[in-house]
């Protein structure tokens, strides 16, 4: 019994990759949420980061679906296929990281929200 | 999987992806530690607990996949001393240090930005007089 659970679990990894993906969403919402709230100018990298990170992983998982069917493209659209994805997962940790940092920044110095 | 350029290896993407997730990693612990020291309750909790778990991810379990000290469990099983439980043990690690680490983040983040914070802890200057 542990077995399927481990081969359910983790060998698709499908359970954990929603969950992941869902944390994302959360991420990006929240991120709408506090642009709205505080009117800030940064928190908007930190949806556009959310956003990047969920099209990586998109991509991956396009990647490993369709990897044979590939085989017999060209060269150019293998370079895409396997670079996007990771380029966007890169820079999608970056722009929230930086997001979140200066949205934090730019909010402490100010007073507490207007209520909306 | 690599990128694939002609940049000489140590300047190439392939190389700089693990140092910039490793700083990434680490700052998203720092600013998340900074930031929940002044909310209060469980949001901030939350927020903290996926930073760790993100942290942890990226600087450590990425960096040693990228210098091949771990595997996927398929390449371990074409080395010689490669263990494919093991392997794939790590690989529980890895993914449930991303994806939920991602997922509590992403909760703290949306429960904090969900009603008006909580009043921001008065930070208490003590001025020690010599």
């Amino acid at each position: 019994m542990i077995a399927a659970f481990f081969e359910v679990l983790f060998n698709q990894s499908f359970l954990l990759d929603t969950a992941g993906l869902m944390g994302l969403g959360l991420v990006a919402v929240g991120a709408i949420r506090l642009a709205e709230r505080y009117h800030s100018l940064n928190a908007p990298l930190m949806i556009w980061g959310a956003i990047a990170l969920i099209l990586g992983r998109l991509g991956i998982l396009a990647y490993t679906e369709f990897f044979h069917s590939m085989s017999g493209m060209s060269a150019g659209v293998r370079w895409v296929a396997v670079n996007v994805p990771m380029v966007l997962l890169t820079l999608g940790v970056g722009l929230i990281v930086a997001g979140f940092w200066l949205h934090e920044k730019e909010v402490d110095s100010r007073f507490e929200p207007p209520v909306s | 999987m690599p990128l694939i350029t002609e940049l000489p290896p140590l300047a190439s993407l392939d190389a700089a992806r693990p140092v910039f997730l490793i700083l990434m990693g680490i700052s998203l612990v720092v600013i998340s530690w900074r930031i929940s020291r002044k909310w209060l309750g469980w949001p901030a909790r939350i927020l903290m607990a996926g930073a760790l778990l993100l942290g942890f991810g990226y600087s450590v379990i990425l960096p040693l996949y990228a210098m091949g000290v771990l595997m996927s469990p398929e390449a371990a099983l074409f080395q010689v001393d490669g263990d494919p439980v093991v392997a794939m043990a790590w690989q529980v690690v890895k993914a449930f240090s991303l994806n939920g680490g991602w997922l509590l983040f992403g909760a703290g983040l949306f429960w904090a930005s969900r009603a008006p914070l909580p009043p921001r802890r008065p930070v208490q200057f003590t001025i020690v007089r010599p």
